[in-house]
């Protein structure tokens, strides 16, 4: 037997390299106001429209901490298995820069508000965290705009929480595995909606190699990864790089310690600086600011909040409803789909059935423009609705393609199953006399096939359905197709004549 | 003037984005050593049992409920603006983390 790690092989000389990946990722948490003050926080607001005298730091404005943020970091902290601090500390992350306009960031320096907690990977490695601590954002500084930098504060302040993970991840896989696994978690406690696009939630990675039982070496940090796409191919990317410079045994082509960029476009790792000037942030703690107390009752009453999260999901999927893990995961993937998913079997649809009518329709709308639908959640059909479709089908009152069709118009147009089937005659043929001209006509001049299935080979009879189903215009049941066929079949020796 | 206290000076500039020439350093050098002197005598407590704090007394705790206020209106956000471009602020150039 050999243990199976995510050792890298090196192409060039097919020695194997231990990457060692940490991950540093900041989430937006999802309240209406600021971390400090009282500007209501919306994406794509007109620029400097969200601003007051806490978050453009005008002197002598004080900042008052957002208690639902506090309340939705603990809850993030609870659904991890971390620690919640009883008391913390905001501290000043002091560096000039034109989208900070007070200065210093205020973040959580040795006394963040969380430590510990983890996420355990399905190939069973758990990842650790090191730690969570609450931060506000900074603005956004535009450099693309002529020869100027523009600076738009309405993000400055926003709520961030920013968790470190342990060294623990060693392959691109197992990083984008973490990375969905916090999300959903994210997404499940209601702490952020995790929208990448719109930046709310942004990693950073540290990444080295090293070969089997020596030391772990220089550690690159690489910035700019707003995907977990890009995520990954950073990784692979930069693992590649640092084995190759190490093969080359050139040491001034050895990885250094700097931060990198991830360049999309052409798929690799750029040094940002020439020589990393070390930070120096002068960390200081808040005098504006008091101490951060989480007492046993705050606690009681987040955890009062958190759902079920998406592992005991997937587990009571699988033993309650007999669903295979691939099929719980999916559903579980995102909250919404799996609370519709549980709406739908209370409705009385049947777990089975429910869960490929969600997988093979309702989730590949996601994105579909006829429909509008850019997330599930803004799904226009209710679960009682698809649990009707889905008994429709059951009953055979409608076929599995009229289903289909029946359920889109439902979620485009809002209007009940039943006068739909009625105005879209989708309700299946039934009628033996109509199915029976249909089946004739479909075996006239169909000697081989006839002769197929005389001779007891079944599956020819498909051959036959196709050409039913398209007279009957689709709605001609197919149980009953098959039964009609292998009736006139057997009832008209000799072979008919066309 | 000592060699590391000029190097001090610079790096307290350079953290400050200030532009410091050669005879204005040694000037601030002084200063520095001077302040820095007083707060020698600081050093000289034992504070091993203390918790580094930024003064005897916290402001009492308090959170705020999470209900918007009003903000600023952009032309009121943007009166302090050195300079103005659209409803931006405008700087000079500063590419992102380029030190
Ligand atoms: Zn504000």
């Amino acid at each position: 037997m050999k243990l199976v790690d995510s050792a890298y092989v090196s192409p060039k000389t097919g020695k194997r390299w231990i990457p060692v990946i940490g991950l540093e990722v900041h989430c937006q948490l999802k309240t209406r106001t600021k971390l400090f003050c009282g500007c209501e926080y919306t994406f794509g607001a007109s620029p400097n429209s969200l601003t007051c005298p806490v978050c453009t730091g005008q002197p002598g404005a004080l900042p008052v901490l957002n208690e639902e943020a506090l309340a939705l970091a603990v809850r993030t902290a609870q659904a991890l298995g971390a620690e919640v601090a009883s008391e913390s500390r905001f501290d000043r992350k002091n560096y000039f820069y034109c989208d900070l306009p007070k200065g210093y960031q205020i973040s959580q320096f040795d006394r963040p508000y969380c430590k510990g907690g983890g996420i355990a990977l399905a190939n069973g490695r758990f990842v650790r965290l090191a730690r969570i601590h609450m931060e506000e954002d900074a603005g956004k500084a535009i450099h693309d705009r002529g020869d100027a930098t523009l600076v738009d504060l309405n993000r400055a302040g926003v709520p961030l929480i920013e968790s470190v993970t342990e060294a623990d991840i060693q392959s691109a896989a197992d990083a984008q595995e973490y990375l969905a696994a916090l999300k959903e978690i994210l997404q499940y406690t209601g702490a952020s909606d995790c929208d990448m696009e719109k930046g709310s939630l942004r990693c950073d990675v540290n990444i080295s190699v090293h070969p089997p039982g020596e030391p772990w070496r220089t550690k690159v940090e690489i910035k700019n990864l707003n995907s977990f796409r890009y995520v990954g191919a950073a990784i692979e990317h930069e693992i590649a790089r640092q084995v190759a410079a190490y093969e080359s045994e050139d040491p001034s082509r050895y990885p250094v310690q700097e931060t990198r960029l991830y360049d999309p476009q052409r798929g690799e790792t750029r040094s940002m600086r020439g020589k990393e000037s070390a930070h120096d942030y002068r960390y200081m703690p808040d005098p504006d600011l008091p101490l951060v107390h989480v007492d046993a009752a705050f606690l009681e009453r987040q955890r009062a909040h958190l759902p079920e999260l998406p592992a005991a999901r997937r587990e009571r999927y699988e033993k309650q409803y007999g669903l295979t893990p691939t099929d719980a995961g999916v559903l579980t993937s995102e909250r919404a789909v799996a609370d519709f998913f549980e709406a739908v079997v209370r409705a009385g649809g049947r777990a089975k059935e429910a869960s490929n009518w969600i997988q093979n329709e309702l989730l590949r709308w996601v994105g579909d423009q006829e429909l509008g639908l850019e997330r599930f959640d803004e799904l226009q059909l209710r679960p009682s609705e698809l649990a009707e479709v889905v008994d429709l089908v059951e009953r055979g009152t409608i076929q599995n393609q009229a289903g289909r069709k029946l359920l889109r118009e439902m979620a485009k147009s809002g209007r009940p199953a039943k006068v739909l089937v009625q105005e879209l005659g989708l309700e299946q043929v039934q009628d033996a006399g109509r199915i029976e001209e249909w089946c004739r006509a479909a075996l006239v001049g169909k000697e081989k096939v006839i002769a197929d299935v005389r001779a007891g080979k079944e599956a020819a009879l498909n051959a036959l359905l196709g050409p039913v189903l398209k007279l009957s215009g689709g709605k001609a049941n197919v149980q009953l197709v098959r039964e009609t066929l292998k009736r006139l079949i057997a009832e008209t020796e000799p072979p008919l004549n066309p | 003037m000592s060699e590391p206290r000029i190097q001090t000076v610079r790096r307290i500039a350079a953290l400050a984005r200030l532009e410091v020439g050669e005879e204005e350093a040694r000037g601030l050098g002084e200063t520095f050593e001077r302040i820095l002197g007083h707060f020698q005598v600081l050093a000289r407590l034992d504070v091993s049992a203390l918790e580094d704090e930024v003064g005897p007394i916290r402001p009492a705790e308090q959170r705020r409920a999470d209900r918007p206020a009003l903000s600023f209106p952009v032309e009121l956000a943007l009166r302090g603006a050195p300079a103005r471009e659209d409803d931006f602020y405008r700087v000079p150039k500063t590419v992102g983390g380029e030190e």
